[in-house]
């Protein structure tokens, strides 16, 4: 381990004294500390310390991002381009040893200063909520309320495809649809429109969520909160008027709430804790109660969302900045892997396309249920897939299977909108990012630098 | 001279005592599209053994880096194939037992020298005090102590080149591998480097050395193999290779000449010829070594390395104070003691004397006082 820890070191030490750590550093720094004081919010204090969350460690993670992975790439192949390499393979170091000190190295580097940013970060949300709540002449206590973590409870899931199935069977028997149809295609796309109609509201309709919310789980004296967004297909800036009901199937309109909220922004409701202590389904009805025709839309299913009290923000922080640890540490470990298979720039490219390749992961999954590629048209039968379409399926269900589990949630909208990052969540990751991810490209690395010359002609 | 053939017949010895073996080691560099560019070592056998001091001799491009690096492990064999100490080059633990000088710097130029020597030293596993005791004796050995905390970055290519030797020596290796040593170094720190090679064999190192420089490897090495294209042309000891044994020549220190009228007649006597008479001239390097010394002593400063001391305690040999001879060998700094009167047998060692010249040999033994022959002065 002595030769392990001797190599990070050395890693260390050649990120410190190197120009572009030295840089960036400077750069994180002024960031850190000069980026809060420029930022605009909405007024509120919830605004503000969103907006700081998501800027100041929004560019801390990519400047890190890019530390982590520029190193990584310059640790192997910037010594084997400069020799270096020589004097240390010739010494006794394994090449294992080798690829896990210069990860460990660069590990540490990145997680010190995000740690420094992190921290910095976390004082100045608190120094400045103190004195927006001190000039807005309410007690700095209460920015107590402000910094919490909630869990986020989402609705019961609708099964839409029992009634898509039922209206594609009523239009083939009708004989209004071909017969060669895709059948599981047509379910998913009637499904799709069955769900954008019951979340499109127009004047005076209603659209309903349910939620299962352990009773064991509500605090009494923590409020629970409603948030939500929604979209209008009209451009209008002013604020629409709804009607909030929550309560429970028996007791649906046990608690209103009448609103006016501008399409685009994400608002919440406090709800009474004691409103909601009751073993039943929690029940929330919106209506639209708009005086002009327009309709709003809830377009996804988490655009209505119940927020529970789940601890406090310093435990949620800390475990949103070991996320952000978990994914700089891979992406050293795709930067140390890629140079040792190739020179720096090739490495520098290899692995900005592994960390788009992870960041597309939504889009990979979605090609990889695609079917056909080239054929897209809605109107009649779609032809049988070809040969490329099968190869391109087959293809992208390749890259899913590789990349998926690598995708993250986003941990910085997590922590600005005070969302809970669980402890099993964290550990899930924790396993994907570090035996899994790290540990294949280390293996990678490993074998390339045992089957590697480190020198060459001349 | 059974070696100077190129394929050195290995198999009539007993491998087993080879600290560095090479049997057919060919090396062929290949394009992007793993095309035969360059075949840079081809066919090349030889064997090295325990205190030997081997030196592969060639123009630029001859192939001397590249047996080099096979020898390392850092390039890998075409065909053939090369064992180090018993092991593959690249086993891990066999490393530990060899040092190795590059014929550039490669060391990392945001590391002081200390540093560097601290990191290498690392990773041979050696502990802090050991450490710290033979970083500060080889920067003494190497000049370097007082630019010890310099970043290597800032150092001249000799000052590298000395760094880069005293990290070769870190781990007191079995086996040492330089390659171009004297590459970039002032005549003192050729001497003072050749010394070293001297001393290191004289403890039992086998050293390994590549280089151009014909004085330099006829002054250290006690077999060579000379390299062209790739291929051995020529192997063997020092000795048989340069040796001419239809002469030999005399030194003796200047006579009034009556005397030396008196000796040439006796050496006509026995040789029946006129023998050849001149002064020999001193060597450059020595004539350099002491006037650099003198100058020293009257100018210590200096921003660059300054002359090495001592070579390391720890690679000197135990009995170093029953070996002046390896000593005065190992004082690089000190000023060349003038010549005794002495006559020398430049090259023909005593054995190969034809034994018909019974009465030349007792009139030598009468006036050679001077130096074992294998000092190589």
């Amino acid at each position: 381990m002595g030769t392990v820890w001797s190599i990070a070191r050395l890693s260390i030490q050649a990120a410190v004294r190197s120009r572009l750590a030295l840089m960036l550093v400077v750069m994180l720094g002024l960031l850190i500390f000069f980026l809060p004081l420029n930022l605009e919010a909405d007024g509120t204090l919830e605004g503000y310390v969103r907006i700081v969350l998501v800027y100041t460690l929004g560019i801390a993670r990519f400047l890190l991002s890019i530390m982590a992975v520029w190193l990584g790439c310059l640790a192997i192949s910037g010594d084997i381009q400069d020799r270096r390499i020589q004097l240390v393979i010739t010494k006794p170091v394994s090449s294992t040893q080798l690829w896990l000190g210069k990860w460990l190295g660069i590990t540490l580097l990145v997680g010190g200063l995000l740690v420094c940013a992190g921290t910095v970060t976390f004082v100045s949300l608190h120094r400045a909520a103190v004195r927006l709540l001190t000039e807005a002449g309410e007690s700095p206590d209460g920015r107590e309320a402000l910094f919490v973590a909630r869990r986020r409870v989402t609705p019961r899931p609708t099964d839409y495809n029992t009634e898509a199935r039922a209206l594609l069977d009523e239009r083939l028997a009708q004989g209004l649809l071909p017969e060669g149809l895709n059948r599981n295609e047509a379910i998913a796309g009637i499904a799709e429109s069955i769900r954008m109609e019951y979340s499109t509201l127009a004047n005076n309709e209603y659209a309903q969520w349910i939620f299962d919310v352990p009773p064991s789980r509500i605090r009494e004296k923590e409020p629970l909160l409603l948030q939500y967004t929604f979209t209008a297909p009209e451009i209008d800036p002013e604020p629409l008027a709804c009607v909030w009901l929550i309560g429970t199937s028996r007791d649906p309109a046990r608690y209103r709430a009448d609103t006016h909220s501008t399409p685009g922004g994400v608002y919440t409701i406090e709800l009474p804790p004691e409103l909601l202590s009751t073993e039943e389904a929690i029940l929330v009805q919106c209506v639209n109660a708009a005086d002009k025709p327009v309709s709003m839309v809830f377009p996804r299913r988490d655009s209505v969302v119940l927020l529970q009290y789940a601890g406090h923000f310093a435990g949620n922080y800390a475990r949103g900045m070991a996320m952000l640890f978990l994914h700089m540490a891979f992406l050293a470990a795709v930067g140390v892997t890629a140079g040792a298979c190739f020179s720096t720039p090739v490495a520098a490219f290899a692995s900005l396309w592994l960390v788009i390749m992870i960041g597309l992961g939504g889009v990979i999954e979605e090609l990889s249920r695609t079917a056909n590629f080239f054929n897209t048209s809605h109107i009649g039968a779609p032809p049988a897939p070809g040969f490329i379409d099968q190869a391109l399926q087959v293809y992208f269900r390749g890259l899913y299977f590789i990349f998926g589990p690598f995708r993250s949630i986003n941990t910085l909208e997590m922590l600005a909108t005070n969302q809970l990052i669980e402890w099993g969540t964290l550990l899930r990751y924790s396993v994907y990012w570090l035996p899994l991810g790290c540990g294949v490209l280390a293996l990678a690395g490993i074998w390339m630098l045992n089957h590697r010359e480190m020198a060459w002609q001349g | 001279m059974e070696e100077q053939a190129g394929s050195m017949t290995l198999t009539e010895r007993d491998s087993s005592a080879f600290v560095v073996e090479a049997r057919a080691l060919t090396k062929v560099f290949r394009d992007f599209w793993r095309r035969p560019k360059v075949r840079a070592v081809s066919e090349v056998s030889f064997g090295i053994r325990p205190g030997e001091v081997f030196g592969l001799l060639g123009p630029n491009g001859s192939g001397k880096t590249t047996t080099l690096k096979l020898a390392l492990g850092l390039l890998h064999p075409t065909e053939g194939g090369i064992r180090v100490l018993g092991r593959s080059p690249r086993h891990v633990r066999t490393k530990a037992r060899i040092g190795y000088l590059p014929e550039e710097a490669c060391l990392y130029p945001y590391l002081s020298a200390e540093e560097a020597l601290n990191f290498y030293g690392r990773l041979f596993d050696l502990n802090g005090r050991e450490r710290r005791q033979r970083i500060g004796q080889l920067l003494e050995m190497t000049g370097l102590l007082h630019a010890r905390n310099r970043l290597v970055g800032e150092y001249s290519k000799g000052m590298s080149r000395r760094i880069g030797l005293a990290q070769a020596l870190i781990n007191d290796p079995e086996l040492v591998i330089l390659d171009e040593p004297t590459s970039g170094l002032d005549p003192m720190g050729c001497r003072q480097v050749k010394d070293l090679i001297r001393t290191l064999a004289g403890r039992g190192k086998t050293v390994l050395l590549s280089s151009h420089l014909l004085a330099d490897v006829e002054d250290v090495c006690d077999r060579v193999a000379i390299l062209y294209s790739g291929k051995i042309r020529a192997m063997g000891a020092m000795n048989e290779l340069l040796c001419d044994t239809s002469q030999c020549s005399l030194t003796l220190p200047e006579l009034p000449p009556a005397e030396l009228k008196r000796v040439l007649g006796v050496i006509r006597e026995v040789i029946g010829e006129e023998p050849a008479v001149s002064h020999p001239r001193k060597e450059l390097e020595t004539f350099f070594i002491q006037v650099v010394n003198e100058a020293r002593e009257q100018t210590p400063e200096s921003t660059g390395s300054t002359a090495g001391g001592e070579v390391a305690a720890y690679l000197r040999s135990a009995d170093r104070a029953e070996n002046p001879l390896l000593e005065s060998l190992t004082r690089a700094s000190a000023p060349e003691p003038p010549s005794p009167p002495h006559v020398q047998s430049a090259v023909a060692p005593p054995e190969e004397t034809p034994p018909a010249d019974k009465e030349a040999d007792a009139f030598l033994q009468r006036l050679v006082q001077g130096k074992n022959p294998e000092a190589r002065d």
